[in-house]
């Protein structure tokens, strides 16, 4: 009972130490500088994005909503600004929420004015369809019959970025950013009947579950959080939001690393006292 | 600036602020804040799913391209609904029946393709390649795929051992057990350390924003907004339950 305040002190000196790891690197960005570096597994999208030749379709599946846009849209961005630096034609979808196909088109919208790339010829929005897996297997039948209307409610057969393309197979490569099992879904049904190469996104927190399919070659390459989003950035030459975040990342990572000796050497010391 | 950003900072800034309020303790602001999200969220869904795909999906080819095969699916969603009429309950089942024997067809060849036996070939052919040595692949070269595999196989049936109760854990399935142990405390570790940098992104992306929204440009939203919050939780605790604790010692 008595160590009760003492624990309640030691709550809010944690978030107090937590909050200042975040704002003080915050305040003083400029100041830290981070080594350019890249995890094997992301160098690995980044080279399979950079093989393809320009006009090449691609798919994107954006599977994420706004409570994971924080930490998903950087890789997002990033990826899709590599990709329309290199031309090519990509296809939004979704198949985890009504809520991505809002946030697809923001981030679309954004990453196409940057590179200046316009609706319809160098990208397409597809509207989010329920169903999962039966999406992906009939995107391997017909694209058109599966979306024969875009998010603008264009007819897609009228869409130059579809020219040549009907079905999975004419993909050269697919992409899944998702928060939830949209990764799995893909690997099962897309990898599989579409036989093109698959890339991943996910939250920091999946990042280990995907592991396993990069050594069995079902993944080409993985992105975890927003580490790995800086580092891709840090590979197209286009230091965005990511690196500026791992800046605060890093102090706070340190600071929790610390907190977990001191918990530890707390914890010892009153076990060995009894 | 625009009014309607202004407003959409400003409501950003509280909700964010109300959510963190619970650091403090459960309260009304944040219960508010928690509504709101899901009932937007839940609102939202349902207008996209009214207009992506009931009218888009369903009404339009059946009305206008009178595609009437598309009654067969809508009378199946409809039937699944008869599940609150008792009469009739039993229409549901059969719809239930056939999605599920539907999913479960579609499903379990794809994921024991899929999941199991390519995860299985990914573990086992680099062993089974193994021609010129183990640390040298066919062009005579060093490579460290042998060793990963190996790994893998070793984590794989020490955790599986671990994990099998029927057999009592001593001597060398103790051994090995414990070697299981270790795998699944690494793989805990590996899980926590990326668990961390996940949730602090999301923390640090609110951080940028209440930081960005507080400048002037905004009319200092975050710093106001805050100060605002503080002030009420300091009325309520100091004022309001001060009197509620002299009105009851009375």
């Amino acid at each position: 009972m008595t160590s009760e305040p003492k624990f309640h002190i030691i709550r809010w000196v944690i978030f107090a130490l937590v909050a200042l790891a975040i704002i003080i690197p915050v305040i003083v960005s400029e100041k830290i500088k981070l080594p350019d570096t890249s995890s094997r597994v992301v160098k690995n999208i980044y080279d399979k994005i950079e093989s393809l030749p320009a006009g090449s379709p691609i798919i994107l599946s954006i599977d994420f909503d706004p409570s994971s846009d924080e930490e998903l849209r950087p890789m997002t961005m990033a990826i899709l600004r590599h990709v329309f630096r290199k031309k090519l034609r990509v296809i939004g979808m979704t198949i985890w929420s009504p809520q991505s196909s809002g946030l697809m088109g923001d981030i679309f919208t954004t990453a196409a004015k940057m590179e200046n790339k316009q609706d319809g010829l160098d990208y397409v929005i597809m509207p989010f369809k329920p169903g999962g897996s039966s999406v992906i297997l009939n995107l391997s039948q017909d694209i058109f019959f599966t979306y024969p209307k875009d998010y603008k409610d264009k007819s897609t057969k009228e869409l130059p970025v579809l020219k040549g393309i009907r079905t999975l197979k004419d993909m050269k490569y697919a992409m899944c950013i998702s928060a939830g099992n949209a990764v799995d879904v893909w690997i099962v049904y897309g990898k599989e009947k579409g036989k093109m190469p698959l890339g991943a996104g996910c939250t920091a927190v999946m990042a280990t579950d995907y592991y396993p399919y990069l050594q069995s070659g079902q993944l080409v390459g993985l992105m975890g959080g927003i580490g790995a989003a800086a580092q891709y950035e840090s590979l197209i030459g286009e230091k965005g939001i990511a690196t500026e975040r791992m800046k605060p990342q890093t102090v706070v990572h340190s600071l929790i690393i610390i907190l977990i000796v001191v918990g530890n050497i707390v914890y010892f010391t009153r076990r060995r006292k009894g | 600036m625009d009014n309607t950003v202004l407003l959409g900072v400003w409501l950003a800034v509280g909700l964010t602020l109300f959510m963190y309020s619970f650091l403090y303790k459960d309260n009304v602001f944040f219960r508010f804040g928690e509504h709101v999200y899901l009932g937007i969220s839940i609102g939202y869904i349902i207008v996209r799913v009214i207009f992506n795909n009931f009218i888009n999906d369903l009404y339009k080819p059946l009305v206008e391209d009178r595609d009437y095969i598309l009654i067969i699916p809508a009378l199946m969603g409809l039937a699944l609904y008869t599940r609150f009429f008792t009469r009739i309950a039993w229409v549901s089942r059969v719809i239930f029946a056939f999605i599920v024997g539907f999913g479960a067809g579609l499903g379990i060849p794809r994921t024991i393709a899929g999941g199991i036996f390519k995860q299985l070939e990914g573990v086992l052919m680099p062993l089974a390649a193994i021609k010129d040595g183990f640390f040298f692949n066919a062009d005579g070269n060093f490579t460290l795929v042998n060793i990963n595999s190996l790994i893998i196989i070793v984590g794989i049936t020490s955790v599986l051992v671990y994990f099998f109760f029927s057999v009592e854990h001593k001597g060398v399935v103790k051994s090995v057990s414990r070697v299981g142990i270790y795998f699944v405390m690494i793989a805990f570790g590996a899980s926590f350390g990326y668990t961390v940098m996940g949730r602090m992104s999301l923390l640090i992306g609110r951080c940028y924003d209440l930081i960005e929204f507080s400048s002037p440009k905004y009319y200092y939203a975050s710093i106001v907004l805050l100060i605002m919050l503080i002030l009420v939780f300091i009325i309520y605790e100091v004022v309001i339950k001060k009197g509620e604790v002299l009105k009851t010692n009375e």
